[in-house]
């Protein structure tokens, strides 16, 4: 149940308007023939990099992935030589589609009233003309997952493709798993800087009971409902039946390693699945991270230090640092604002300098953050069976001198234009006519 | 008008009761009189710091000390105070006590001038004075008066010197209460409190506190200036309007004191006290040693507290980690704070100020003294110094004829450990702070009973009050249930030779030396006993000797620590230099310009040469002495080689939109136009955020107002300086000088959350209109400058002078093209607006900052404005942004516009590099153009490329030297050089991270071996330094916003570009809902 994967491969009329914004202009048209892309270096990032290989795929599904050159077939071939082809970057946490414009109100939908929300879902209010999607999705972000926001619970997890005509097509999963904001003792800099409060530790008590009284009432609902079906329907508990199960995870947003220690013995002992989100100081509770065997998506590399002592470098440090003791790790961005999930590779570009090789920054946003979202099986590396979610570059994609030159998502080849594109064109063509463009 | 009176009662001896001080209340019953003529005799005196006289008689009558002999006798009349084995020194004049006083009246004269934060005409009499319980704790503590000043306001009225005891007992008439009056102003940085007021109260920032009190003292100038044309010629102009609040800031008036929260706020004070010639104190705040030398320098006389830091909790390795290295260490040196000022030379007076517990007081002097302050130095910071920086020091301060009777008797030297006042004298009336403990009776005694059959003779051995034993040939005995009174003991006693069984009961009596007492037996009969003393107990071991007084003050200090735990005083830790700025990374001393040879290294040079490969760099004196081929370059002797091993080098980066490094506040929301505020001001070079941006190969930096108001703050332009010792060096040389304008959102939101609903500006139109009047009010402003200064003297003489307006003297630079605007800005319609404004007016713009359509307007940008500076990518944060695209650089730099690319927030700043090698991603722009984005065009915008910005002879050395190709995600910066001196290298970080870790973990061991519990409870940091406390609905408002950002992932530390600050957001947003409600 917990992943609903649509490949509905409907045939759609064409209407190509490349100059146009994609918020205008339609998703792409279902893939209605075999693919081949030759001879270009293929990142599988599951496998070793294929130099000079091909890639086909069909129905929107990896057949084949060759060192050996494939018969085309009827497929349309791309000729890539000395191109490179990779699997769409994997958001993990992301507010995409559900915020327009940060600082008016009415455009945002992350965060439903009171504090513990577990019968909402992402996917029902992702805006599939979103300004965001192909903005992002030009820089080779293809998938993301989508997070509620604020309170104890804020809801269940979305996973979502980048292209689509609506919500149903974007959504890859759409219950992914619950998200907890795990109760956080305020910093004493936060506590200082704001005059008290109440006692930390008694406000991170009563949140965690809260937890438990939710976790507790929502089995002994679920063990009611399953003896006697008469018993009324509570869509909270319904919907955290496979999390209680523990067929879905709990997605937990945890900073410190206070947090960690309080919440994964927790977790244990109500058997349920665990990844963490946030994951700051990861590494001073890597030994929890390992013995649990839980992973972490940590938020961005460009972020300040949080204490002053700390090196220049700390966050950039880190990737590096936790792959090196084991953990298994995928990196992010801050979920709250979006609009600069185009820069995730960057984010990930940044820890290569500070010891993580580019195969291993590769991997965190794109295999691993499938992992963390539980969606590997379909997303994240150019594997036979798996969606042909790729896109093919010029270069490194980390480097910010590279083009993307096409993408694709489940098959279908996606514009990589969009509403930003469409402006420069604009205005380049106003001064254009004006005869002002000194260089064009 | 009292000084004239005590000189006068001196000289005529005049009966005891003045005729000047008014009593209350006519009397009820008879007279109850004290005749105030008293001789300390027998006293061991320090008349004044390092002075000593034995055996001194101190005669003291009517308030006054008559006379100080050696030896001598007391005056017939006088009441006698026998001094033997006490010592007797001034008593200490306290320089700060914070009193409530009442707001004057608005309708007064002159009103409150332009806030309730100055009221210069408030004094500290004017309201209720110190509690009773505060006067006994400063007595206790040995203070015999103190300078009472208003607790609030940034120029929050005048203090006076008050005697701690006038008015109490219950004689016939009160002693005087004031020594004298009006002798400080007050001073503080304090900013309006959130909410009281409104949230947007003026000033709420440091900046703008500063900027008031400028504008205060310049008024006072001026309304002088007014009055004096006024009694040179009546007719011609309306009458000046008398002015209490400006008068009582009259030049030739009161010193100004001047309350410090930080260290920092002490050398802007000193700024003040320079730019208008007035005598400043400081009261500090224990932290001055960590800016030690720019203190110094400043050379203000220093109020300092003892409140030291308590015991950073580490207890476990968490709460270790909370502290960095700057608190542990702050915690460390804290004590010596005064020794260090004192050897450096400063004026030292100390204050029981600060402290949350007076009683704490001298145990912090103490302190200081144990970590070198010399005892003679304390001494003369409470009694002398202060009384001299009061001007009252012909009346307190010394135990001299003629001066007031303030004394404190005491059993020790004043700072010794066990040293106990037993008396304090105040305006020539004993106040007892404890009394001489009773005698105690503990001895060998020569005793005799007398029985029936016959005397037993012995010994009795009182060995306290509570144990004693008889001792009779070999036989002892040991008294039960003793009790020791001051006249009296009562013991039981069961002893075989003077009955088998039964229990005696016996009491006595003493007397002198003697002991009467009575012994009644089991059998009822009662035996009289009397005994002598003989000799002290004698000692039964090798007891320390250590509960001996010795009155060695010197040796105290090894007492203070309990046993075992006597530390050696680490000589280093006390000579060294300290590390600039305190903490980690800190240098000890700022790096001299170096000789540097830069070799195998391409070359980016932002200039016309381009990005040539294999280049040599030569820098000397700060400058680029060479740039070209190695075979043609000058090595200058004692060059320094570098060998960048195929590395790059770029010119240090710039980044023209930044905020970091700002004391108190980035916006000024107190008012819609603020141009009288200056970043400037308020420049914090402690922010680790200047080093982190230092890795990153930035060297200098707009720091700029926030985007609040339309009309906003002076900027700065800045070096990244790190290590150098004052704020001021921080500051480049020979840039433009800027300030920032706003446009659109966040003016319009930032009006719309006042409380006012004719608040303006509301919207853009509003924006237009509201600059356009304060251009011209600028404009009309210099003109009426410039018509008086045309006046002949003659006619100067009798023409009132325009006023000196800092709000429109910023305006009126603009508009003459002295001052460059630098103006946040979306939309294409409000940067035409301006850039249409600044045309009609005849100025060229600075920048456009953001300028996020920009590329919709290109043409005009490029015609009024010296040049746009922008973000490579962001966007959809706001309404006014949705249009923003990442190409925007590049197409305005492709029509013309200068363009450079900022961060406006910390963590963006340190990575300028790949965010200019955004613009060549989106906009294709050619790569050597790409750097000039964060290096030549931002100098260029500041008004600082001809000094900086490009790699060319001549210019400073700012430089960066990078693994690789800047552009690349794969480089770092490996060092950066500003002005020809490597403030940043990779090798000196990782010795830097290595010596701070091994420092933090030295002293969490010394904190680990001390116990967690602090040794004794003291004042907390800032909590009573400057601004006020939030009320407490904000802060549960606030609580709740900032609770709800972090929850969402957002940290508070982490500022966000295009919002200028995220306080600033948070600040902002509070307001606006506070106004929508």
């Amino acid at each position: 149940m917990s992943t609903s994967i649509q490949l509905r491969l409907a045939a759609l009329v064409v209407l190509a308007a490349p100059t146009l914004a994609q918020d205008l202009t339609p998703s792409a048209a279902a893939q209605d023939g075999p693919v081949l892309l030759r001879g270009a270096t293929i990142h599988t990032v599951s496998g070793d990099v294929i130099e000079g290989g091909d890639l086909l795929f069909e129905d929107g599904v990896i057949q084949a992935v060759s060192a050996e050159r494939l018969d085309a077939g009827e497929a349309r071939v791309f000729e890539l030589e000395g191109r490179h082809v990779f699997p769409g970057f994997v958001l993990a946490t992301s507010t995409l589609g559900l915020v327009e414009v940060d600082s008016v109100d009415m455009t945002i939908d992350t965060s439903e009233g009171g504090s513990i929300n577990p019968e909402v879902y992402a996917a029902v209010a992702v805006n599939p003309d979103s300004w965001h999607l192909p903005v992002t999705r030009r820089n080779g972000v293809l998938v993301a997952g989508v997070f509620p926001q604020g309170g104890l619970v804020p809801g269940r997890v979305s996973t979502i493709q980048l292209d689509g005509w609506s919500w149903e097509d974007l959504a890859l999963d759409r219950h992914a798993g619950l998200a907890i904001n795990w109760p956080a003792e305020r910093s004493a800099r936060f506590r200082r800087w704001s005059g008290g409060g109440d006692d930390a530790g008694d406000r991170t008590k009563r949140q965690i009971a809260e937890l438990d009284a939710l976790f507790d009432a929502a089995a002994a609902y679920v063990a009611a409902k399953d003896a006697d079906p008469t018993v009324p329907t509570d869509l909270r508990f319904e919907a955290m039946r496979p999390i209680l199960a523990g067929e879905d995870p709990v997605f937990l947003s945890i900073t410190t390693r206070k947090q960690a220690e309080a919440a994964l013995p927790w977790c244990a002992e109500r058997g349920l699945r665990v990844a963490i989100a946030g994951g700051r100081d990861a590494l001073e509770f890597a030994d929890l991270l390992v013995r649990h065997d839980v992973p972490v998506a940590i938020t961005s590399t460009h972020r300040l230090p949080h204490r002053r002592d700390l090196s220049y470098a700390t966050t950039y440090e880190l990737p590096a640092k936790l792959e090196a003791a084991g953990v298994r790790w995928c990196l992010t961005m801050g979920a709250r604002d979006s609009s600069n999930a185009r820069n995730l590779c960057y984010e990930a570009a940044a820890a290569v300098p500070h010891g993580l090789t580019p195969a291993q920054a590769l991997r965190s946003v794109t295999l691993s953050s499938a992992e963390f979202l539980g969606i590997e099986d379909h997303v994240g590396s150019l594997d036979k069976g798996k969606h042909a979610t790729l896109f093919v570059a010029d270069g490194d994609p980390f480097e910010l001198g590279t083009k993307i030159e096409h993408a694709f998502v489940q098959g279908r080849k996606i514009s990589l234009t969009d509403k930003q594109t469409a402006l420069d064109a604009k205005y380049r063509e106003k001064y254009r006519q004006r005869g002002t463009l000194k260089r064009d | 008008m009292i000084r004239l009176f005590l000189v006068a009662a001196l000289v005529a001896a005049t009966p005891a009761f003045s005729p000047l001080l008014a009593q209350d209340e006519p009397l009820r019953g008879p007279r109850k009189i004290d005749p105030r003529w008293h001789a300390l005799t027998h006293a061991r005196l320090i008349p004044s710091p390092g002075a000593l006289v034995e055996d001194a008689t101190i005669v003291l009558r009517d308030g006054v000390i008559v006379s100080v002999e050696t030896g001598g006798e007391a005056p017939a009349g006088a009441r006698v105070w026998d001094c033997s084995g006490l010592t007797v020194h001034a008593g200490f004049v306290e320089m700060y006590a914070g009193v409530e006083a009442p707001l004057p009246d608005a309708t007064g004269l002159g009103g409150y001038w332009q806030s309730e934060k100055v009221v210069p005409q408030r004094s500290a009499l004017d309201g209720e004075r110190l509690t009773d319980s505060e006067v006994e704790s400063l007595r206790g503590a040995g203070f015999t008066a103190a300078a009472i000043a208003p607790s609030d306001g940034v120029l929050g009225g005048s203090s006076a010197v008050v005697a701690l005891g006038a008015g109490e007992g219950d004689v016939a008439a009160a002693t005087p209460e004031v020594i004298e009056d009006g002798v400080y102003q007050t001073l503080a940085f304090r900013r309006a409190s959130w909410g009281s007021e409104g949230s947007l109260a003026y000033p709420n920032s440091e900046m703008g506190a500063i900027a008031l009190i400028r504008q205060a003292l310049m008024d006072a100038d001026h309304h002088a200036a007014c009055l004096a044309v006024d009694a040179t010629e009546v007719a011609g102009h309306e009458p000046p309007q008398p002015n209490e609040a400006l008068d009582a800031l009259r030049r030739g008036g009161a010193p100004f004191l001047f309350n410090a929260s930080s260290e920092l706020q002490l050398l802007r004070a000193a700024r003040l006290a320079d730019e208008f010639n007035r005598p400043v104190m400081v009261l500090g705040t224990g932290t001055e040693f960590r800016r030690l030398d720019a203190v110094l320098a400043a050379g203000l006389p220093l109020v300092l507290p003892v409140n030291y830091p308590e015991a950073p909790d580490v207890s476990t390795s968490m709460a270790a980690d909370a502290h960095s290295l700057r608190d542990l260490a702050t915690w460390e040196h804290a004590p010596s704070n005064a020794r260090r000022l004192v050897d450096g030379g400063a004026t030292v007076a100390l204050t029981s100020a600060k402290l949350d517990d007076r009683g704490d007081f001298m145990a912090g002097v103490r302190e200081a003294i144990e970590r070198g302050l010399d005892p003679v130095e304390a001494l003369r910071a409470l009694t002398v110094t202060p009384a001299r920086l009061l001007g009252v020091d012909d009346r307190l301060g010394k135990v001299e004829p003629g001066r007031l009777a303030h004394l404190v008797v005491r059993t020790a030297d004043p700072f010794a450990e066990d040293s106990e006042i037993r008396d304090v004298w105040v305006a020539g009336r004993r106040f007892e702070i404890e009394a001489a403990p009773a005698p105690t009776h503990e001895g060998d005694y020569a005793f005799r009973l007398e029985t029936e059959g016959g005397p037993i003779e012995g010994t009795l051995r009182l060995k306290s009050s509570s144990s004693a034993e008889v001792l009779v040939g070999e036989d002892s005995f040991e008294l039960d249930d003793l009790k020791v009174g001051p006249q009296h003991m009562h013991f039981h006693l069961e002893a075989e030779a003077l009955a088998p069984e039964g229990v005696f009961s016996g009491t006595g009596l003493f007397e002198g030396e003697a002991i009467h007492g009575s012994l009644v037996g089991p059998d009822g009969a009662m035996m009289r006993w009397s005994a002598t003393r003989t000799g002290d107990v004698p000692d039964e071991e090798d007891e320390e000797d250590d509960g001996e007084a010795d009155g060695d003050d010197r040796s105290s200090g090894e007492d203070v620590e309990s046993d075992g735990e006597a530390e050696e005083p680490e000589a280093s830790l006390e000579d060294g230099p300290l590390p600039l700025p305190f903490g980690a990374h800190g240098l000890t001393a700022y790096p001299d310009a170096e000789t540097v040879m830069i070799r195998n290294a391409t070359v980016w040079t932002a200039a016309d040469a381009g990005i040539v490969e294999g280049a040599v760099i030569v820098v000397q004196g700060g400058k680029i002495r060479y740039v070209g081929p190695e075979a043609l370059a000058p090595v200058p002797g004692g060059a320094r080689i570098i060998d960048a091993q195929g590395g790059h080098v770029t010119p240090g980066l710039i980044d023209c939109h930044s905020h970091t490094g700002i004391s108190g506040g980035v916006n000024e929301t107190g008012r819609r136009v603020t141009s009288e505020v200056r970043i400037g001001d308020v420049i914090n070079p402690d922010d680790i955020n200047f080093y982190r941006q230092l890795a990153g190969g930035l060297t200098a930096a707009n720091l700029l107002h926030g985007s609040a108001n339309a009309i906003g703050g002076q900027n700065a332009v800045i070096k990244l300086r790190w290590g150098a010792s004052h704020p001021e060096d921080m500051k480049a040389e020979g840039a433009m000088p800027g300030i920032k304008f706003a446009l659109g959102e966040n003016p319009k939101r930032v009006a719309a959350g006042t409380d006012r609903s004719d608040e303006y500006p509301q919207t853009r139109m509003g924006v237009a209109a509201l600059i356009e009047d304060r251009l011209v009010a600028g404009r009309e402003y210099r003109e009426s400058l410039e018509r008086y200064a045309a006046l002949s003297e003659w006619e100067r003489a009798r023409t009132m002078p325009p006023r000196r307006d800092l709000e429109l003297e910023a305006l009126g630079e603009i508009v003459a093209g002295e001052r460059w605007i630098h103006c946040h800005s979306y939309r294409q319609d409000e940067i035409l607006m301006l850039a249409r404004l600044a045309q009609a007016f005849g100025f060229k713009i600075g920048t456009f900052q953001h300028v996020l359509e920009g590329y919709k307007v290109a043409e005009e940008i490029a015609e009024a404005a010296v040049g746009a500076s922008t973000f490579s990518d962001w966007w959809a944060y706001k309404f006014e942004v949705v249009d923003a695209i990442p190409h925007n650089a590049t197409l305005m730099s492709d029509v013309g516009v200068n363009v450079s690319i900022n961060s406006d927030s910390s963590e963006h700043a340190r990575r300028l590099n790949t965010e200019a090698a955004k613009a060549v991603k989106y906009g294709r722009m050619e790569r050597a153009e790409g750097i000039k984005l964060v290096t030549l065009n931002p100098a260029i915008q500041l008004g600082i490329g001809d000094q900086t910005g490009s790699i060319e002879v001549g210019k400073d050395a700012d430089l960066a030297i990078w693994s690789g190709d800047p552009l690349s995600y794969q480089s770092r910066c490996v060092s950066t050089f500003v002005d020809g001196r490597e403030l940043f290298s990779l090798e000196a970080d990782a010795a830097g991270r290595a010596a701070a870790e091994a420092e933090r973990q030295r002293i969490i061991q010394k904190l680990l071996k001390k116990g967690s519990k602090p040794k004794m409870s003291r004042g907390s940091w800032g909590r009573r330094g400057g601004g006020e406390r939030l009320a407490d609905r904000d802060l549960a408002r606030f609580r709740d916003e900032l609770e709800d950002l972090w929850r969402s992932g957002a940290d508070p530390t982490l500022s966000r570009p295009g919002v200028c600050g995220c306080f600033d957001v948070l600040y902002e947003m509070a307001a606006t809902r506070a106004g929508s409600r």
